[in-house]
């Protein structure tokens, strides 16, 4: 072992936390293994569910067209959340909302504010797991990185605590950063919600990703082998800017909601996209460019040989999908989809 | 030594009675068997989890994952005569180079959250600093390959058999890796001034 490696290696024991108390794993990964089988029975039953119905509406409405609906979400319990949020909410300094609530809302004080375009009208977290991306953290001293945020519309998010069957609310300006943290955590959160149940790997974007992708299982490599390729690829995008892919992410710029854009890759374009994915290994220290976008994009791919993989649009990721050519970047197929997906997306939602 | 698969020690110099749970055991022999490994090993794949993600709470996030991905299949491994901590840190690692949609809950860039992990008093705060930043800089392939390596001291086959790889490509790979270190202060002759 040279110098260098014995530095390391003594570098990240002494960094090592030291020993802890971890019985509570065992309840966490059951809890976790049960609400992913609830899941993908819920999802099976779902599915079922809809076939019956779209069978029953295709009887009963032979010689009309028909349409599937919508991804469907349950009323929720949002006005009236926001008409009775109960006391104000009493927790330590910080949480993850979804180690102790079963719902969080949103209720901005004033809808008309620019910054809520294109909030859904339903805006209720409740999935578990989703909930675990909003961080609450009461506002605890003058944060000079938050300056801007004082200018932030306020809002107020009412908390359901399932267990006890209480809600209580908690106001942006008592929130770490008047708020920003927490909602861009709903935001995402949100967006996932409003994409619909996973039901297949080419079907929705919804929450089941968060949970654990469908996989070959450990052996599974993120490597296109030889021969291998691409025969469907369904897109989704997370966080796409409304004035599309290319609009700079300002720091002082207050979140934003951003639904996800899901769609398949047109068949035409598999040819050019397995061919892109197709390249070597590309050490990031010899092509530092990486341009990853602010945006996140995932691209799951049924493969000729039978396996399924998914593309994602982080640095680190393009590097072990082993896309090649510096500037590091998203293959050109993907990012005149994503504009092409961004401009029908805006088009659609704006008046 | 006690033993959870009956198979091997999976602890080394430890009984898994020497580390009781402080709650009463679970009844059933599939339970209590993995109550009984993630008792001995629990700690372990935390710490790996930590040096893979530099945070604590997505460490515990990503062994909780680990976990309930490997609990369903947790009586085949056993009498399958597998050695449940190699799956598992399997499972650990490949999850995490697909962790990917981790990103957009966890990764906002304007909040102070508070401290979650008491800092360890044998290094300080800027070697913590100045060890993840660099490791932080590394594809998760790497990063992987080198908290397999010099982290968990595994040889470069054990590291190949982990990642699912050649014994070449864990070569090629921590290659890389230590030269992208070698331009971090971490490595530089002299260490962080």
């Amino acid at each position: 072992m040279t110098d260098a490696e014995s530095r390391l290696r003594q570098s990240m024991h002494a960094a090592a936390p030291g020993p802890t108390e971890v019985t509570y794993l065992v309840d966490a990964a059951w809890e976790r293994a049960a609400r992913v089988r609830r899941r993908r029975l819920a999802g099976v039953t779902s599915a079922v569910v809809a076939v019956l119905v779209l069978a029953g509406f295709w009887l009963s409405s032979t010689g009309r067209q028909s349409s599937l609906p919508a991804t469907t979400h349950s009323p929720g319990p949002g006005g009236s959340a926001c008409d009775a949020p109960g006391d104000r909410a009493s927790f330590d300094s910080f949480v993850i909302a979804g180690d102790r609530f079963s719902s969080v809302t949103l209720c901005p004080s004033d809808l008309r504010a620019p910054a809520w375009a294109g909030l859904p009208k339903q805006r209720t977290v409740a999935d578990s797991e989703l909930l675990r991306k909003i961080s609450l953290a009461t506002y605890s001293r003058p944060n000079l990185l938050c300056d801007a945020a004082v200018q932030d519309p306020p809002f107020r998010l009412v908390l359901e605590e399932g267990s006890a069957n209480t809600r209580s609310y908690v106001d942006s300006t008592s929130l770490d950063c008047y708020g920003r943290t927490a909602l861009a955590g709903f935001f995402d959160a949100l967006a996932v919600a409003q994409a619909g149940p996973v039901t297949s790997w080419s079907g929705p974007c919804g929450p089941d990703d968060i949970v654990g992708r469908e996989q070959d299982g450990p052996q599974a490599t993120d490597q296109l082998r030889p021969g291998d390729a691409i025969t469907r690829a369904h897109l989704c995008v997370y966080g796409l800017p409304a004035t599309g892919p290319t609009e700079p992410v300002g720091a002082d710029d207050a979140p934003r909601y951003h639904p996800v854009v899901s769609a398949d890759l047109p068949a035409k374009d598999l040819p050019a996209l397995t061919a892109a994915l197709d390249g070597q290994y590309i050490d990031p220290a010899e092509a530092p460019a990486c341009q990853a976008p602010p945006y996140l994009v995932r691209v799951r791919l049924t493969l000729s040989s039978g396996r399924r993989d998914e593309l994602a649009s982080r640095c680190d990721h393009l590097y072990t999908m082993g896309i090649a050519g510096p500037p590091l970047q998203l293959p050109p197929v993907i990012t005149a989809l994503i504009e092409a997906a961004a401009h029908q997306a805006w088009a659609t939602d704006t008046p | 030594v006690t033993t959870i698969d009956g198979a091997q020690p999976l602890f080394q110099g430890v009984t898994v009675s020497e580390r009781q749970p402080t709650r009463p055991r679970r009844e059933g022999t599939r339970e209590a068997s993995f109550e009984g490994y993630v008792v001995a090993r629990g700690a372990d794949l935390l710490r790996t989890a930590y040096m893979l993600t530099g945070d604590y709470q997505r460490a515990e996030d990503l062994v909780q994952t680990a976990l309930a991905k490997v609990w369903p299949r947790w009586q085949r491994l056993v009498d399958g005569g597998d050695l449940p901590h190699a799956y598992v840190r399997r499972v650990l690692v490949t999850s995490y180079i697909a962790w990917w949609r981790r990103r957009w809950g966890g990764e906002v860039p304007t909040a102070e959250l508070p401290e979650l992990v008491v800092p360890d008093p044998m290094l300080g705060v800027e070697e913590r600093e100045v060890l993840f930043a660099a490791l932080g800089r590394l594809p998760r392939g790497q990063r992987a390959v080198v908290v397999l390596r010099y982290f968990d001291d595994l040889t470069e086959a054990q590291t190949a058999l982990v990642l699912g790889c050649s014994v070449g490509t864990v070569k090629s790979q921590c290659s890389r890796a230590l030269t992208a270190l070698r331009a971090s202060p971490l490595l530089r002759e002299g260490g962080v001034t």
